[in-house]
C-alpha cells in the first residue's frame, strides 16, 4: 500500500434526549460544518462525503437526498452506506487509499427521539423463522450474553462494573450526554429487561450526529496539526444464527474484523500493543464480549479483566475513557463517535479524560445485530 | 427590521407508513412449514460437502457455497444453545415475560429460535438456572398448525 489514511479534523453536534430545534438535515449540518471547520479545510476542498444512515430510522427513504446537501455534498461525488455509522470512516478510508480522493468527509446521524426504536431494530429480522418469535436488538443481546462461559454472579457483577466505570468516565467528558456517574448497588437492583440485561445497562438513548474529515498521507503531513493515522481497518461479518458449538459470544464477526486491521497495522500483540480502545457497549455484555474478541484479554478471562480493573482508566488497557455509549447512546452513530474519541486521544484534544502521551489506540464500532457486523480501527499518532 | 425576541416551543409533525409486505417463503421453507403444519415433523437439509444438517433449512450452505439437496427428519429433543427471558414490554413484541431459546435439535448442526414455554418465570435467577446452556428441551406441537414457526415451541424435559 503506497500510502496510509489519516484524519484532518473530528466534529459533532450537541447531544441532547431529543434535538427537537433542528430538522434532521440542520443536525448533519451542524456535525459537518463542525468536523470542516475543525480539519481547517473549506467545503470547495471537499474530495467526496461519504454518509451512514438508515432510511428506517429517519423516516425517509433515501435519506441521503436529503442529507447529501448538508453533509456538504453538493455537486460532489457522495456516497452512502446503510450500515453501522463506523462503516462511512471504512468506506471513506477506502475511497481515499483509492487514490482519487485527497480528502473525505464521513458522517453519520442518530436522531432516534423521532421513530420507535425497538420496533423498527424488529424488523431486522427474517418474517419467517426470526420475527415470530420476538426479537429485537435488546432481545438479541440478551441471548448472545447468554452463551459467555462465565459464572453468573460474576457474569453480573462484571457488567455492572462496565457500567460503573462508563458512567464514572463519561462524567468527566465534557462531550458527553450522560454526565451523571453511578454505582455497582443501583446498576445490580435495577430490574431485568431481557436477562441477563437489566435497565441500567440500557443507556437513555441521544440525538445527535458525527463526522471525521480523512484524508491521505501527503494531504495529513501538509497539515499544521500533528498527525493522527487510521494505521488499520477491518470489519468482519459472521452467519446469520448459531451453529451449535460455536457460541454467538465468540463474536466470530468480531475477530475476522480485528484479525484484518491488526494486520493492516502490523499488531502482534494486541494486549500490550493497543495502549487505550473505545468500544462498542451499547450493553455492558458487547462491551464485556469484545474484550476477548479484539485480544485485550486473554481467552476466558474478559470477566476478570473488567472486575480487576484492566479496562478500568489507569488499567492496562483503558476502555472508553470518554464514557462510550453508556453515556452517549447515539444508536446508529455509535461506532464513529468511538473513532471520533480516539482521534482527540491521539491528538491531545480529549480534554478531561485525555491520557498521558497516547501513541495507538483502537475503535470499535457494531451493527444492530449484535453477534453479526462488526468494524474496527487501529488509529495511531506516529 | 429588529430581532424577532419570540420563543417559540419546536414543531412536531407526525407521519406514518403502514406498508404491507408479501414475502415469497421460497420452495425449501414451504415444504418445511408444509410438513411442520401437516405432520407435526421438523426437518433440515444436509449440506453434500459438510454434512452440516441446517435448520432452519437453507437452499444452499453459505459457507461451502453449494445447494443442498437432501432432507433430515431433526428432533425433536435437543439442546438449549442460548438464551432469554424477557421481562419489559416492547413495542410489537408480546406481554412479558416471555423465554426464548436457541435449541439444537438432536440430528441437527445449527440452533433454531423458539419461545420456551410451560416454565415459571417469576423469579429471573431462578428461571434462568432452568434454561441454562446445555440445558434439554423437548419441541411440542400445537393442535391448530398454521405453517407457522411458532405451530411449536420448546419445553423442558
Ligand atoms: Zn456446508
Amino acid at each position: 500500500m503506497v500510502q496510509r489514511v489519516g484524519i484532518l479534523g473530528a466534529g459533532h453536534t450537541t447531544f441532547a434526549e431529543r434535538r427537537d430545534d433542528v430538522r434532521l438535515e440542520e443536525l448533519v449540518f451542524e456535525a459537518a460544518a463542525s468536523a470542516l471547520a475543525d480539519a481547517g479545510i473549506a467545503r470547495a476542498d471537499l474530495g467526496t462525503v461519504v454518509m451512514a444512515g438508515a432510511d428506517q430510522l429517519d423516516g425517509r427513504s433515501i435519506s441521503s437526498m436529503m442529507a447529501a446537501g448538508p453533509a456538504g455534498a453538493y455537486l460532489k461525488d457522495e456516497i452512502r452506506t446503510t450500515t453501522e455509522g463506523s462503516y462511512a470512516a471504512i468506506l471513506a478510508g477506502l475511497r481515499i487509499l483509492s487514490g482519487e480522493y485527497e480528502t473525505a468527509l464521513a458522517i453519520t446521524w442518530s436522531k432516534t427521539s423521532e421513530s420507535p426504536y425497538d420496533l423498527i431494530s424488529s424488523l431486522s429480522y427474517d418474517p419467517f423463522f426470526s420475527r415470530p418469535v420476538a426479537f429485537n436488538d435488546v432481545v438479541e443481546s440478551a441471548i448472545v450474553s447468554s452463551t459467555y462461559p462465565s459464572p453468573t454472579v460474576q457474569l453480573a457483577e462484571a457488567a455492572a462494573a462496565i457500567v460503573v466505570k462508563n458512567r464514572r468516565n463519561g462524567s468527566a467528558n465534557p462531550r458527553a450526554f450522560l454526565r451523571e456517574p453511578t454505582t455497582a448497588e443501583a446498576v445490580l437492583a435495577s430490574p431485568y429487561v431481557a436477562y441477563p440485561i437489566r435497565s441500567a445497562e440500557l443507556p437513555p438513548p441521544c440525538d445527535g450526529a458525527v463526522a471525521l474529515v480523512l484524508a491521505s498521507e501527503e494531504r495529513v503531513l501538509r497539515s499544521e496539526r500533528p498527525p493522527v493515522w487510521i494505521q488499520g481497518f477491518g470489519w468482519g461479518t459472521s452467519n446469520y444464527g448459531y451453529r451449535g458449538g460455536e457460541a454467538a459470544a465468540g463474536l466470530a464477526g468480531l475477530r475476522a474484523a480485528a484479525a484484518n486491521a491488526y494486520a493492516m497495522a502490523g499488531v502482534s500483540r494486541p494486549a500490550s500493543e493497543i495502549e487505550f480502545a473505545e468500544v462498542f457497549d451499547g450493553t455492558p455484555f458487547d462491551e464485556l464480549l469484545a474484550y476477548e474478541a479484539l485480544g485485550l484479554a486473554s481467552q476466558g478471562k474478559g470477566a476478570e479483566f473488567a472486575l480487576e480493573g484492566g479496562s478500568a482508566a489507569g488499567g492496562s488497557c483503558p476502555v472508553n475513557l470518554s464514557g462510550g455509549a453508556q453515556s452517549t447512546n447515539l444508536r446508529f452513530a455509535a461506532g464513529m463517535m468511538r473513532i471520533l474519541e480516539a482521534y482527540l486521544q491521539l491528538s491531545h484534544r480529549a480534554g478531561p479524560v485525555q491520557l498521558v502521551a497516547p501513541r495507538q489506540g483502537l475503535a470499535h464500532g457494531a451493527t444492530s445485530y449484535p453477534a453479526q457486523g462488526h468494524a474496527v480501527f487501529v488509529l495511531r499518532n506516529y | 427590521m429588529g430581532q424577532d425576541e419570540r420563543v417559540e416551543a419546536p414543531l412536531i409533525h407526525s407521519g406514518e407508513w403502514n406498508i404491507h409486505y408479501d414475502y415469497a417463503v421460497g420452495e425449501t421453507a414451504t415444504r418445511f412449514f408444509s410438513r411442520l403444519r401437516d405432520e407435526g415433523k421438523i426437518a433440515g437439509k444436509r449440506c453434500p460437502e459438510c454434512k452440516a444438517v441446517l435448520l432452519p433449512p437453507r437452499a444452499y450452505c453459505e459457507r461451502c457455497f453449494v445447494k443442498t439437496e437432501e432432507w433430515v427428519d431433526v428432533g425433536p429433543e435437543g439442546t438449549i444453545e442460548a438464551f432469554t427471558i424477557v421481562y419489559e414490554p416492547f413495542d410489537g413484541l408480546p406481554q412479558p415475560p416471555y423465554a426464548v431459546a436457541y435449541v439444537t435439535l438432536d440430528g441437527a448442526s445449527t440452533a433454531m429460535a423458539n419461545f420456551v414455554r410451560g416454565l415459571d418465570l417469576s423469579v429471573p435467577e431462578v428461571a434462568a438456572r432452568e434454561l441454562a446452556v446445555g440445558k434439554r428441551v423437548e419441541a411440542v406441537f400445537i393442535d391448530a398448525r398454521k405453517g407457522t414457526i411458532t405451530d411449536f415451541h420448546y419445553r423442558l424435559k
